[in-house]
Formats: C-alpha cells, sequence, structure tokens
C-alpha cells in the first residue's frame, strides 16, 4: 500500500509515484463515464487532491487500484449529479490521442456509441463491462440496487445495439 | 422458435449463465442463423471493450494538483449511502407490502419460514415445530445481513444455489437444533431467496457469505449450486464433492470455483 506523509514535500513525493502511475487510468475511467475531457479533468484533480485524506480509510484490502478506482467512480458519479459540469464537448481529439492506430475506427465507433447511452445506463455499462466491477459494488456507488444494475446494463447492451447496427 | 434475449446472449457470453441454460443456448445457437449472428456480435463488442486504450491525461493536471494541495485545497471523497439510509426510503412501500403478505400468510398456515425470519428480525423468540408448512416466500433482501430457518420436508432439506458470483463463498457447520439456520452476509444477502418447507433457493449470490448451519437432527441435507450437487448429508455422512477447504467445524466452498 502505498503511503502518503501529507506534510512531506521533496521530489519525487509518494503522491508524485502514485499519479504517474495511476494518473492515465483514473482519468480514462472519468472520461468514459463523464463523457467529458474537461470534467474527466476536474474529476482527475479531484481525485489527486482528496487522495492524502483518502488512504486514510484505505485498509489494504484487495488492490490498490481498484480501491482507487472505486474513489475516482464516486468522484467521476458525483460531478455526474453536479449542477457544476462544465459544457460537453466532442470527445473527437480525445478518443482519436487513445486509440491505437490498428483498431481506431472500431475503437472510436464504439467509445463514439458509448457517450451516446443515456447516462445512468453509460455509468453502469462502463463499471460492469470495462472496468469489471460487481453489480453489488456498482450498487453502492449508485445508490440503487444491485437488481437495478442489472436492470440497466442489459438495457445499455440493448441501446447500443441499436445504435451499432440499427 | 423462441429466441433468446440479447441480455441472455450476454449472460452466455460472459459465462454467467447456469450450465443448463448454457447448453439450451447453445443448441439454440447452432440452429438458429439469426441468433448465432447476435452471439458473434456480442462476443466481437465485449473484445473490442477490452481493447479500448487508455486515455492519456495532459501533463498540466499534475500541475493543477499541486497548486490545489499547496493552497490548502480540500476534497472530501463522497461516502456511500448508509443501508439503512438507502434502502429504507426506496423500499419501505414493498417491505411494507412484502410483511403484510407475510403475516397474512403465517395466520394461514400453520409455519412459515418467513414468519420465522420475522419473528427473527424483531427479535422475538422463532417459534419452532415439527408440522413442515408449505409456505412459499420470495424476498428481495435489503440489508447487508440475513437469517432465517427453513424447516425439513419429511426429514430433508434441498439447497440450490443458482447463478453464483466468483466471489461467493458458502461455509457449512453442523449446529443443533431442528431446522437449517441460513446467514448471509455482504452481496449475499441482497440476493433473492425463496424458501418452502424442505427447501430453500438462492438466486445470484454476487459475493459475500453465505453460512449454512445444519441440524443434526435432520436426515438429509443437499446442496447443489447450478444443479450440480456441491455436499449430501445423509443421516450423519458427510460426502462432499467438489473441492473444499475444512476450516475447523466448518467447511469453506468458494462457489466461484465450482461454475461450470
Amino acid at each position: 500500500m502505498p503511503r502518503l506523509d501529507p506534510t512531506h514535500t521533496g521530489a519525487p513525493s509518494e503522491l508524485e509515484v502514485i499519479y504517474r502511475r495511476y494518473a492515465d487510468a483514473v482519468y480514462t475511467l472519468a472520461l468514459r463515464i463523464t463523457g467529458s475531457r474537461e470534467d474527466a479533468e476536474d474529476v482527475l484533480q479531484d481525485v489527486f487532491v482528496a487522495l492524502p485524506g483518502a488512504l486514510q480509510s484505505y485498509r489494504e484490502e484487495g488492490r490498490f487500484e481498484s480501491w482507487l478506482k472505486r474513489v475516482a467512480a464516486r468522484i467521476a458519479l458525483m460531478r455526474l449529479r453536479s449542477k457544476n459540469r462544465k459544457q460537453e464537448k466532442p470527445l473527437e481529439e480525445a478518443l482519436l490521442n487513445g486509440a491505437s492506430s490498428t483498431n481506431a475506427l472500431e475503437q472510436i465507433a464504439l467509445e463514439r456509441a458509448l457517450q451516446r447511452l443515456p447516462e445512468p445506463l453509460r455509468a453502469v455499462f462502463v463499471l460492469r463491462e470495462i472496468e469489471g466491477f460487481t453489480h453489488a459494488e456498482i450498487a453502492e456507488l449508485l445508490n440503487i440496487s444491485a437488481a437495478n444494475s442489472a436492470t440497466r446494463l442489459s438495457r445499455a447492451w440493448a441501446a447500443l445495439r441499436k445504435d451499432i447496427n440499427p | 422458435m423462441i429466441h433468446p434475449s440479447l441480455d441472455r446472449l450476454r449472460a452466455h457470453a460472459a459465462g454467467e449463465l447456469p450450465w443448463s441454460q448454457r447448453s439450451r443456448v447453445d443448441t439454440h445457437v447452432d440452429r438458429c442463423d439469426r441468433c448465432r449472428s447476435e452471439l458473434d456480435w456480442v462476443n466481437t463488442t465485449r473484445n473490442a471493450l477490452s481493447r479500448l486504450p487508455v486515455h492519456t491525461a495532459r501533463a498540466t493536471n499534475w500541475e493543477v494538483i499541486n497548486r490545489r494541495i499547496e493552497n490548502g485545497d480540500v476534497v472530501l471523497v463522497p461516502k456511500p449511502l448508509s443501508v439503512s439510509r438507502l434502502v429504507l426510503p426506496r423500499t419501505a412501500v414493498a417491505a411494507l407490502f412484502v410483511l403484510a403478505f407475510a403475516a397474512a400468510a403465517s395466520a394461514m398456515v400453520g409455519v412459515s419460514p418467513v414468519r420465522e425470519w420475522i419473528v427473527r428480525v424483531l427479535g422475538g423468540s422463532p417459534t419452532i415445530t415439527d408440522s413442515p408448512a408449505v409456505a412459499a416466500d420470495s424476498i428481495q433482501h435489503a440489508a447487508r445481513e440475513l437469517t432465517l430457518l427453513v424447516a425439513p420436508e419429511d426429514g430433508a432439506i434441498t439447497v440450490r444455489i443458482e447463478a453464483p458470483g466468483n466471489t461467493a463463498r458458502l461455509r457449512v457447520r453442523v449446529v443443533e437444533g431442528s431446522e437449517l439456520e441460513v446467514h448471509a452476509t455482504g452481496g449475499a444477502a441482497i440476493s433473492r431467496f425463496r424458501s418452502a418447507a424442505g427447501h430453500l433457493t438462492i438466486v445470484r449470490p454476487d459475493s459475500g457469505e453465505i453460512v449454512l448451519g445444519v441440524p443434526r437432527s435432520v436426515r438429509v441435507v443437499t446442496v447443489q449450486a447450478d444443479e450440480r450437487e456441491l455436499l449430501r448429508v445423509q443421516n450423519g455422512q458427510l460426502r462432499i464433492q467438489v473441492r473444499a477447504d475444512t476450516v475447523g467445524p466448518e467447511i469453506l466452498l468458494p462457489l466461484g470455483s465450482i461454475r461450470p
């Protein structure tokens, strides 16, 4: 488990080590949940500003990355519900930056289709199918039941099917 | 011809279907072009999802984070709502309905597993009787812990676990008494439970633990997962059909490992 000394100001700090290792994963999760690069950057920053305090509740159960992603998901979902969301902008640039050359078109088409999913369905779909959360974990994050999470996943697949191949 | 739904095909592709349903889907897909095409699409999409790239965060974010920390900016991570806050407002009406139904059912029959559960939850002492009842119930539990009792029928109890998740665990121990004690925690507590005299079905325990307290007095107890027999206690003899750990006086089975 990474241990942070909040008063530590030397370089590279423990926080920076964690940032270098996990920033992209946190940013990608936030980008897919919020659908906005600006919101995703805000989430990324919030996660790492919150991290020194949040780590005090980390119990070393399971993988650190999974715990960090749950923290990121909570903050991203809070932003989704927030009234201070920034205007959504097309993800083209962000998606093109991340797409590999061989499957770029397929990946962009899929990411675009994901972004067109209604937010409640998209959050469940991203958390379950891409990030590998269980329905119980999603239920806790979204304050819904596990059964509701499964229903939303089913609807998300149906919507995706309709969108990709109408 | 009844075609499997997209969700069923997705569950099939994800390996979430129990063996019997899985083979039914396989049989159908073998002779149905439309469903084979749908299943191919699901598999292709799942593949593509697993290969989606990780996006790179701009380097300037680290500078902003440092500046915010230096300025004493504080961000609190939102905590999940407590179970009571989460559950009560949304399910109060449904819970009252279930309780009212259970109470009515209990009044009509001699003994009901639901009534035993209610009595236990409400803090009373459960009524134990030798006469088995035929009162089925189906409860979607929202609490993180659940305890219920299942009365035997003709001295036998069958426990069926449907579609267990990868991290769910089953713990079996021998207890005194005349009824099967079932205690579920974590994700298992929000599974669907159907019980009647001699029978208990637990649907989709995603995670968490199910503890079965098997009474010495019951003649036969059979535990199955997705129609596969895991263990059987018969006249004091224990037969385990899968790999299991013995922890003190208990048997511990990771349910995910027995899935086909």
